[in-house]
């Protein structure tokens, strides 16, 4: 009987264990298959939230995922891959709409949003790491203007005209058990939300004021068979008209503590560029140039701008603010140009100049040039080819370049593919 | 009138059109490449009331007969730093070389003209004046007029309209439906689906019709598993505006992604 009851407990002891164990193996089979799943739905793009009060539906949402999951680099958590990037980095093979960096000093960032989803992401080229920060959808963003440390103006084309909507990038909370909210940490498993609201229909250009923790915005937006321009907060509180012109072809960049206005350019036709202060004083910047596009040093004040005559050859200018002018051995645009930190002007050079007239067909998308990364020093003049991409077996129409705060980097939009690229400026 | 007084009469006479055919030509002239390094004391800006789409980097140019805005900006300083008030400056207006009293006075610093005519150009030169003539300035620009750009984009369902890549020579598409959307750069009209303007689309010289509620574009559709080219051709013109034409053609490659006779239209 004890032998019986001793080789009962014994069954009974081993079937328990082995039921305890199948439950557990399978809860592990699980988990491990639910995180792999999760995994590669965060890679593809999967599981994104509508963004509210955006006409948009979920089926968009399947297949904008799709495109918006295509990247040069790896998106995955921050932590995962540590190996620099190529010095010359696709951060995403689909169109991107814009590209900047972030402005934490602790950090090197190229912030981006998708052209299809309107999704945030930052790319790290020392990490090669690719995070999604958001993963509200607003389909076909056509560009973007980014405002303070968090923020983004996503802009689209709607059916009554140019719509913009700024938002901030929100992350989730969680709700203890003991009542109090704590804030997650963005991280690619887990992406914030965009939440904001819709800046007056019509904007024709926007400018964010680059200070790291300012939230000012100033744009253009028609008035009178004119234009105004307005000075308002990202969340478009606090608007004041600060500037009117009869004309309505302008664009604008804050630079410093003021904004640059430039007359839009066209193929050997006059142009002027202002200064306009806060206070809505306007001074003149450079004018009666024929197809004149100025881009102002925010620290030193100088000016590199470019002309096109009736011979069609860009040339480009620097003037300091001592009115000393220099002209650059470069035949491109300043459109492609962008100020270093220092003395020191980055612009893309095409290899050879096209035909039609610059800068209009190039404006139309009729044509693109591969370029050539090249620097000029406007203290010693000296010139030196930063990088050619044509090494790397690319042809690169450079759009929208930024340098990043320490001046080592520069992301930029190839114009032909609408791709997002970073180019790391020393070998 | 005796003889020597004709002689110089003619003399005068010949003198005269002689500049003014001397101001025209050196006015018709290319705009030089060199940059200058002056700044004017009045600068004179102007644009097209042309249509052209939203975002768009460039300058509303004008085609024959479209309206132009120009603005004198005046700086005038006085000894004391201060700026001459705008309301008090006076600007007399000449277009090509006649003096337009009736867009001329105190503070008429914007006017708006008639655009120059086809091949024309209008020669605008405004003169500037401070309080009791305290200071002057001048500037004269050439406007010519330009011909109407048509630029053809793919319309994709997801990305939307590709205004950084326009199709040209070679552009090939893959996609079993393609809808290609026109834009008519420098149209005398405020938008592409103005009413003012008559789109004639042809595929492979065939007339097709475009979307009613929007004519500026087509959709071209590829029968299952084939591809080729097509020759797509748009032929614009404004209803009132018979100066304001455009004619242009693009071959595009289009396969579809199932990879026969392609290209059926909407």
């Amino acid at each position: 009987m004890d032998i019986l009851k001793r080789y009962s407990i014994l069954i009974a002891t081993i079937v328990i264990v082995l039921i305890v164990g199948a439950f557990a193996g399978w809860y592990f089979y699980l988990h491990g298959q639910q995180s792999l799943i999760a995994t590669i739905s965060n890679g593809r793009g999967l599981g994104q939230e509508i963004v509210a009060g955006l006409p948009i539906g979920s089926a968009y949402n399947n297949v904008t995922n799709a495109i918006a999951g295509l990247f040069g680099g790896t998106e995955t958590t921050a932590t995962s891959t540590q190996r620099e990037a190529p010095r010359l980095w696709q951060v995403g093979s689909a169109p991107t709409a814009s590209i900047t960096w972030t402005t934490s000093s602790s950090t090197i960032e190229a912030r981006f949003i998708d052209q299809a989803s309107g999704n945030v992401f930052e790319a790290n080229p020392r990490t090669s790491s690719i995070v999604r920060r958001t993963n509200n959808l607003i389909p076909k963003v056509v560009e973007a203007a980014w405002t303070g440390e968090r923020g983004v103006i996503a802009r689209f084309i709607g059916p009554r005209g140019i719509e913009s909507f700024s938002a901030v990038m929100v992350t989730k909370t969680a709700t203890t058990t003991f009542g109090a909210t704590a804030a997650d940490a963005l991280t690619a498993n887990n992406p914030g939300t965009l939440e904001g609201v819709t800046l007056p229909r019509g904007i024709i250009s926007i400018a964010p004021n680059p200070a790291q923790k300012s939230t000012a915005i100033f744009y253009l937006i028609p008035y009178n068979n004119g234009i105004a321009g307005i000075l308002a907060q990202s969340n478009g509180t606090n608007a004041q008209r600060i500037w009117t012109s009869p004309l309505t072809g302008w664009t604008s960049s804050w630079v410093g503590d003021h904004i640059v206005l430039n007359q839009k350019p066209a193929h050997n036709t006059t142009g002027s560029a202002y200064r306009l202060s806060v206070n809505g004083i306007i001074t003149p910047l450079a004018s009666n140039q024929p197809g004149l596009f100025v881009r102002e040093n925010p620290s030193t004040g100088a000016i590199l701008y470019s002309t096109v005559g009736s011979d069609n050859v860009p040339k480009l200018f620097t003037k300091n603010a001592q009115g000393v002018l220099i002209e650059l051995p470069f035949r491109t645009l300043a459109d492609k140009c962008v100020w270093g930190t220092t003395s020191v002007i980055y612009c893309a050079v095409p290899d050879t100049l096209p035909e039609d007239t610059l800068p209009d067909a190039w404006y139309r998308g009729e044509v693109h040039t591969s370029d050539s990364w090249w620097q000029f020093d406007t203290n010693t003049r000296s010139v030196e080819e930063v990088y050619d991409p044509q090494s790397a077996d690319r042809s690169l129409d450079i759009l929208d370049p930024v340098i990043n705060a320490d001046g080592k980097y520069i992301a930029f939009i190839d114009g032909a593919t609408g791709t997002a690229w970073v180019l790391r400026i020393n070998e | 009138m005796g003889y020597n007084e004709r002689v110089q009469h003619v003399f005068e006479h010949s003198a005269r059109f002689c500049v003014v055919v001397l101001i025209a030509t050196v006015l018709s002239l290319p705009l030089p490449t060199v940059a200058q390094t002056t700044e004017p004391s009045v600068r004179l800006l102007w644009e097209a009331a042309s249509y052209t789409p939203p975002l768009y980097r460039g300058r509303a140019l004008p085609s024959a007969d479209t309206p132009v805005r120009i603005l004198a900006d005046a700086r005038f300083v006085t000894a004391q730093g201060t700026v001459v008030p705008e309301r008090s400056i006076t600007y007399t207006w000449t277009i090509n070389l006649r003096v337009r009293e009736d867009l001329s006075g105190v503070g008429k610093s914007t006017i708006l003209l008639n655009g120059p005519s086809l091949f024309g150009a209008l020669i605008v030169t405004v003169e500037a004046w401070g309080p009791n003539n305290s200071f002057y300035g001048t500037n004269t620009i050439r406007i010519p007029a330009v011909q109407p750009v048509l630029a053809l984009y793919n319309d994709d369902p997801i990305l939307g309209v590709s205004y950084r890549k326009a199709i040209g020579a070679g552009t090939t598409l893959r996609s079993d439906q393609t809808t290609l959307v026109a834009e008519p750069y420098f149209f005398n009209v405020s938008s592409a689906l103005s009413p003012a303007l008559l789109y004639s689309w042809y595929v492979n010289d065939t007339p097709v019709l475009a979307d009613d509620d929007n004519p500026s574009r087509i959709t071209l559709n590829v029968e299952g598993g084939k591809s080729g080219n097509a020759l797509v051709t748009l032929a614009l013109k404004h209803s009132t505006q018979q100066l304001q034409t455009a004619e242009r053609s693009w071959q595009i490659g289009i396969s579809s992604t199932a990879a026969s006779t392609p290209f059926t239209t909407q």
